[in-house]
Formats: C-alpha cells, structure tokens, sequence
C-alpha cells in the first residue's frame, strides 16, 4: 500500500514539492494524541491502485507544522573551504 | 527482509536513514526550523519475536514532545475498530471513533492473552498495547472527508 505524506505549511496551503512526498508500504498511519490538531486531513484513497494489486489503500496524510522564518544563508557562512579538483 | 519480499521492501529505500535488524527504520526531516520524526514498519507475517518488535519501536518513541512523530506501518495486525484506551469521551468530540475493518474475524486479541492465538489477532493486539502506552492514536479512518460536490 502506498502512502503519500504530505506537509503542510499554515501559512501555505500548497503542498510541499513531489521530493517530500513520502511513498511506503503501510496500513497504519499512528501519531500521538496531544499532535492531533496538526492533522489538516487523514484520507484513505481507495480507488487510487487497480483492484487486485494490493489489499491495502493508499493513505494521504496531511500535517500542518508550526514554522517559524528561516534565516537566509549567507554565503560567508560557508564552514568548509570550496572543493577543487 | 530484502530477500524476501523486495516487491514490498523497494520503497524503503527512499526513507531510510537507519536500518535495525528488528525491520524497522527511523528516518528524520528537518522542516524549516522544526523536526518530525517518521519510523516506517513492516512486519513479516512469519516474524516471530514479536514483543522484541514492539518493544523495540516503543524505545525509538524517546522524542521531544514538541516534534511530531509518525510511525506509518504493515504490521499485518488486526485491530478492528477497537479505541485507544487512553481516548476519553470529552476527546472523541475532536477525534471522532476510528473507522477499521469491520470483520469480526479482523478482531485483536483479548487483552490478557498469549501468543498462542493467531498471530494476526496477536499482532494486533500487541499494537494496540503500543498505542495506548504511548498514547498514540490511528489516524486513517478518524478524520471523515466530506463527498466532492459537483
């Protein structure tokens, strides 16, 4: 079964880019309680696979994650001298 | 695990940050300044230490309680509709009773039991023991979407 596991932004209801979309192989999605309200959405997508392939279900788990702003890199910032050949 | 099933075990590779011989693996994503950390399962329906299993999952729960943490599962466990036991009636007006699989032979096994009984059913009921001492909740099939509107 596949799940998808999308993240979402409060501030940006757009999820996050294909390379953070999560595909496993699952049949039970767990979160503790007290995280219950960053569910945004749980949605088990039942038409999703050809009948007969699996006998699970796609699952679409949507989170809304507290964000705080990101500081910019600064390209002084670097840690490591540039790589030469 | 690969060579047994690596129609199902190719996906893992996607996430895998740490590999454990219990076939379990903990992976962890840095999203702008906050953590989530997502543990990705599956269960053999042959695995036979079982109890080492869940104990060896409910060791990998020591996060911060502020960071999100996901276990997305096959366990080949049934558990049927049975409510986390730490759920209280004031807490079901948010999180609603879980939808599961409605077949009386898909139940756990009795709390008090043994690993005598079928291992689906024990499977399932050693989950949910896993559930309710961390207290965690299942989340697929609690949270009803609404029909699409034409």
């Amino acid at each position: 079964m596949a799940v998808f596991l999308s993240l979402l932004s409060p501030s940006d209801p757009t999820p996050f880019s294909e390379n953070r979309t999560l595909t496993l192989s699952l049949d039970y999605n767990l979160i503790a309680k007290h995280h219950v309200p960053l569910i945004q959405k749980c949605e088990v997508l039942r038409d999703s696979l050809p009948a007969g392939v699996t006998d699970h279900m796609p699952i679409h788990l949507h989170l809304a994650l507290p964000t705080s702003p990101t500081p910019p890199l600064k390209p002084s910032s670097q840690s490591s001298p540039p790589r030469t050949l | 695990m690969y060579g047994k099933e690596t129609r199902r075990s190719w996906a893992w590779y996607r996430v895998l940050a740490n590999f454990t011989s219990g076939g379990h693996l903990v992976t962890h994503l840095s999203l702008f300044n906050d953590t989530i950390h997502l543990t990705g399962v599956y269960m053999f329906p042959d695995e036979n230490q079982l109890q080492e299993f869940f104990d060896t999952l409910i060791a990998h729960s020591n996060h911060s309680p502020r960071e999100p943490h996901i276990y997305a599962e096959d366990f080949n466990a049934y558990t049927a509709e049975e409510l986390e036991n730490h759920v209280t009636p004031q807490e079901l007006r948010t999180l609603l009773r879980r939808s599961g699989d409605v077949n009386s032979a898909h139940s756990p096994a009795p709390p008090l039991t043994s690993a005598t009984v079928l291992a689906s059913d024990y499977r399932g009921r050693l989950l949910l023991n896993m559930i309710n001492s961390l207290e965690f909740i299942i989340t697929n099939g609690r949270f009803p979407v609404p029909p699409l509107t034409l």
